[in-house]
């Protein structure tokens, strides 16, 4: 994504652009928000994503503001978690359907206070905090997913009872597919990472025999 | 020193966020727009707006005409399935409690129907007779123009939408009306709250 936002910076702006206008100013965005989960899966992504974009393509002058205010991503990362928390209250999403300003602020808020700096942070961020950022958005996942499908009240006065079964079911799918997905590196990558980790002081050791060595080391 | 102001940003944001998250769900206690609503009206009585109704019995005639000192006010179409059943049981409940607590003079039940195309005066007094309603004090009406539904139920953020198997759904409540004021909405399952305050407003 990186060197491919670089490489066509213009086709990507244009992606971003079109993806924003077609979802605020086209009925497409009214034909999502008829459906919970189509809003809450699909629109609200497809605006985060296209605040990504934008964040990919200004890297440069992002990067500037972010050495001074957003160093290891933590600030950006905080901005993102509030911002995407306040849309993922029942009565937010609700009102975003009923109020225009709302809607507004939703339509604006999700690529720039999300995407956004998301894209910019996420890189910055420290492998444990990134663990601890991916665990948390499971878990809301879980929650809400769980929410939604036991609730015998709707939590939207605008949407029914079966679309909002519907989309808890759809949390929990994709909160298992992204579960596997991050799973399957840490089991797969930890036999060849720990060498790496260990010949850090002897670059020129690549083979695992030459790893026991300092190894040794390390343990005297 | 931009390590400090970094984690100053950060701080800020932090304490931002969570005063966001606490005036945005009303200090943890509405998180659904259903809550916030009745919360408001509880917070900032709404004026009911003054509309034409046509009864079952009396034809078109001003909101005005209830005058008793509380009127309990719900929202309904005859043909409901669901949820206006309960609605319907709970006014017949209370009309009983209301008939029995002496108060036929003080309290005024009102059902108004938003389906204006199927709910026509016939339908209302049938609903009225599934109920065992008492006329002095049960009355069933429907609103006279779509202006005038959406006037009412925009103000008092009742949302109906249409559905294909039920006919509509919508957000309950019984509305309570002192003084031409709207305020407080009871759920269904809060029979005795309903009473112990119709019971406080009239002494």
């Amino acid at each position: 994504m990186n060197t491919i936002a670089h490489k066509e910076p213009f086709a990507w702006l244009a992606t971003a652009f079109t993806v924003f206008s077609l979802i605020t100013l086209s009925p497409l965005g009214h034909w999502l928000e008829s459906s919970m989960p189509m809003h809450v899966l699909v629109e609200i992504p497809l605006l985060i994503i296209s605040g990504a974009i934008l964040g990919k393509l200004m890297e440069r002058p992002l990067k500037r503001i972010s050495r001074q205010i957003n160093i290891g991503g933590i600030t950006g990362m905080l901005i993102a978690s509030f911002t995407l928390a306040v849309w993922m209250v029942p009565r937010w999403l609700d009102a975003s359907l009923t109020l225009q300003w709302v809607a507004w602020s939703k339509y604006l808020s999700l690529p720039l206070l999300v995407g956004l700096p998301l894209s910019i942070s996420w890189s910055q961020l420290h492998p444990i905090a990134r663990g601890v950022v991916k665990i948390e958005f499971l878990s809301m996942l879980f929650r809400l997913g769980w929410l939604y499908i036991i609730s015998p009240e709707r939590l939207c006065n605008n949407y029914l009872l079966d679309e909002q079964e519907l989309l808890g079911q759809g949390f929990l799918i994709i909160g298992a597919a992204l579960s596997v997905t991050w799973l399957i590196p840490v089991f797969f990558t930890y036999s060849e990472r720990a060498p790496e980790r260990l010949t850090s002081h002897s670059p020129e050791s690549d083979t695992l025999e030459n790893n026991a060595i300092p190894l040794l080391e390390i343990k005297r | 020193m931009s390590k400090a102001l970094s984690t100053l940003a950060s701080i800020t944001v932090l304490l931002g966020g969570l005063a966001t998250l606490y005036i945005a769900t009303d200090a943890g206690t509405a998180w659904t727009s259903e809550s916030a609503r009745k919360l408001d009206i509880q917070k900032n009585p709404k004026l009911l707006p003054t509309v034409e109704l046509i009864g079952s019995t009396v034809g078109r005639h001003s909101i005005d005409k209830y005058n008793k000192p509380v009127i309990l006010i719900d929202f309904i179409y005859t043909q409901c399935p669901t949820v206006c059943i309960g609605l319907g049981l709970e006014f017949r409940q209370l009309q009983n409690d209301l008939l029995a607590l002496g108060y036929k003079d003080q309290v005024q039940l009102l059902s108004i129907s938003f389906d204006l195309i199927n709910d026509q005066p016939e339908q209302l007094a049938n609903y009225l007779n599934r109920f065992n309603a008492d006329p002095s004090i049960w009355a069933a009406t429907v609103f006279g123009s779509a202006a005038e539904k959406s006037q009412v139920l925009d103000e008092l953020g009742v949302i109906v939408i249409p559905e294909k198997n039920v006919g509509f759904v919508h957000n309950t409540g019984i509305y309570m009306v002192h003084k031409g004021k709207v305020i407080n909405v009871f759920e269904l399952n809060q029979h005795h709250q309903l009473l112990e305050a119709i019971i406080s407003y009239l002494g």
